[in-house]
């Protein structure tokens, strides 16, 4: 051993009560396997609907309990926006109003880049709001 | 209006494929030379692909789809990233998505890779402390590890795991003779992942999660073990020369090079007795960090 006040011999103990600690781990473990129920369980029919979801990203709001948390319902929302387009309601609600610097903006030149700079300095105003709300104390603005 | 030549559905997808994708914008798409291989018309003689309709042009109905796919893109990071949402609100959050997704175009056949490179992206584009402004180093940190935690649990969720096999049982360590212990090399739980971070970012999440509304932490070094286990990613936070033995571990180096790592680490805490460094070993087997061991090199 390099650098260490350590004995061999202690470094051999050492390793001992580590390898001491994997034995009784294991055993522990082991014991635990054998006491869990021996239900058969099919691990794809538990995956497929969440990995069905996963694929779309989405799935990890399921938990909250809300009805679009899928992606493929979030599509059908997005598929309704579509049809209405041809009737003129939907203009004017997307754009850059609700996503900054979306591709319909950049392409026309409407939108500020570089957009990451943009996201920081939108992030500071809520970090400046939040430190507000929680009465703490920060530093000047950053500068433009 | 000229009648535009009968292109095959292949061509019209391919081609529909790159002008929605393109992270510039359809009319950026249009020019594309993906696009322009599959269907070879410019932005002027796109309506001779799409044709206008009553109240939009070819271009505009191009439009509604290249907005829906970057709005699906930008819901998925919003479903990965909640308490980072929750951090930044809305608004905010879909900004430094969208400013993501344009650097970072989807490519990948699988939208669990979409945001792969977000934690780094935002590492790469953070502002200088001084263009930050005073007190914002802190929280412009603590976002980085947010991320950074967010994205290991989707990894870790979607990752391969133990649920299919079996962890290191008693038999695979009873043949090992002691004079072997030392160059015994473990292997790990392949979901298992180890985290360094400034602040305990993954307590914050734990809060959003239970929809309060957490303050944000005081900066505070973090070394978690992020794994999953029976389907459920979990996450423990260690010390720091728990994490000073269980990387090289994970590296795949033996164990007793691994204690030795761990003990040379100086950072104020005690070297562990051996009993706490058998009780460390104990759990972390029973949590299942680890697979099985090596078979020994034969030379």
């Amino acid at each position: 051993m390099e650098n260490s006040n350590l004995s061999r011999r202690h470094f051999h103990k050492l390793t001992a009560f580590a390898f001491g600690g994997l034995v009784a781990g294991a055993g522990a473990a082991n014991a635990a396997d054998e006491k869990k129920p021996t239900i058969s369980v099919d691990p794809a029919l538990l995956l497929s609907e969440p990995h069905t979801c996963r694929g779309l990203n989405t799935c990890k709001g399921m938990g909250a309990g809300k009805d679009n948390a899928c992606a493929g319902q979030g599509a059908c929302a997005t598929a309704t926006k579509h049809t209405c387009a041809g009737e003129n309601a939907c203009k004017g609600q997307g754009g850059c109003g609700g996503y900054p610097g979306q591709n319909t903006c950049k392409g026309k030149g409407h939108c500020a880049i570089p957009l990451s700079k943009e996201s920081w300095s939108l992030a500071r105003k809520q970090f400046e709001r939040l430190m507000t709300d929680a009465g703490k104390k920060f530093g000047k603005a950053p500068k433009g | 209006m000229h009648k535009v030549a009968a292109h095959t559905p292949d061509r019209i997808q391919r081609w529909m494929q790159a002008v929605i994708m393109h992270p510039d914008g359809p009319v950026a798409g249009i020019d594309s030379p993906l696009a322009r291989e599959a269907i070879d018309v410019d932005t002027d003689r796109i309506e001779l692909v799409v044709c206008r309709s009553r109240n939009l042009t070819g271009v505009e109905r191009l439009q509604i789809y290249s907005s829906a796919y970057l709005a699906r893109l930008v819901e998925c990071l919003r479903e990965e990233y909640p308490a980072m949402v929750h951090l930044l609100g809305r608004e905010t959050f879909d900004s430094f998505a969208v400013a993501y997704i344009q650097s970072h175009p989807s490519t990948s056949y699988t939208l669990s890779n979409l945001s792969q490179s977000f934690p780094r992206f935002l590492r790469e584009t953070r502002p200088s402390d001084e263009e930050g402004g005073d007190g914002a180093a802190d929280w412009i940190d603590f976002l980085i590890d947010l991320a950074t935690v967010e994205r290991t649990y989707s990894e870790v969720f979607d990752g391969p795991g133990l649920e299919n096999s079996k962890s290191l049982s008693p038999d695979d360590l009873r043949l090992l003779p002691p004079e072997e212990w030392e160059n015994a090399r473990l292997l790990m739980n392949p979901s298992l992942r180890l985290l360094t971070l400034q602040f305990p970012a993954h307590e914050y999440i734990s809060q959003v999660q239970k929809k309060k509304s957490p303050d944000i932490p005081a900066r505070e070094p973090t070394h978690l073990v992020i794994l999953r286990r029976d389907f459920i990613v979990r996450r423990n936070p260690v010390s720091a020369r728990e994490s000073a033995i269980l990387a090289p571990l994970r590296r795949g180096e033996a164990l007793g090079a691994a204690i030795e790592h761990g003990l040379q680490l100086k950072d104020g805490e005690p070297v562990p007795d051996p009993a706490v460094l058998r009780e460390w070993f104990r759990s972390w087997t029973v949590a299942t960090y680890f697979r099985g061991i090596a078979a020994p090199v034969v030379c």
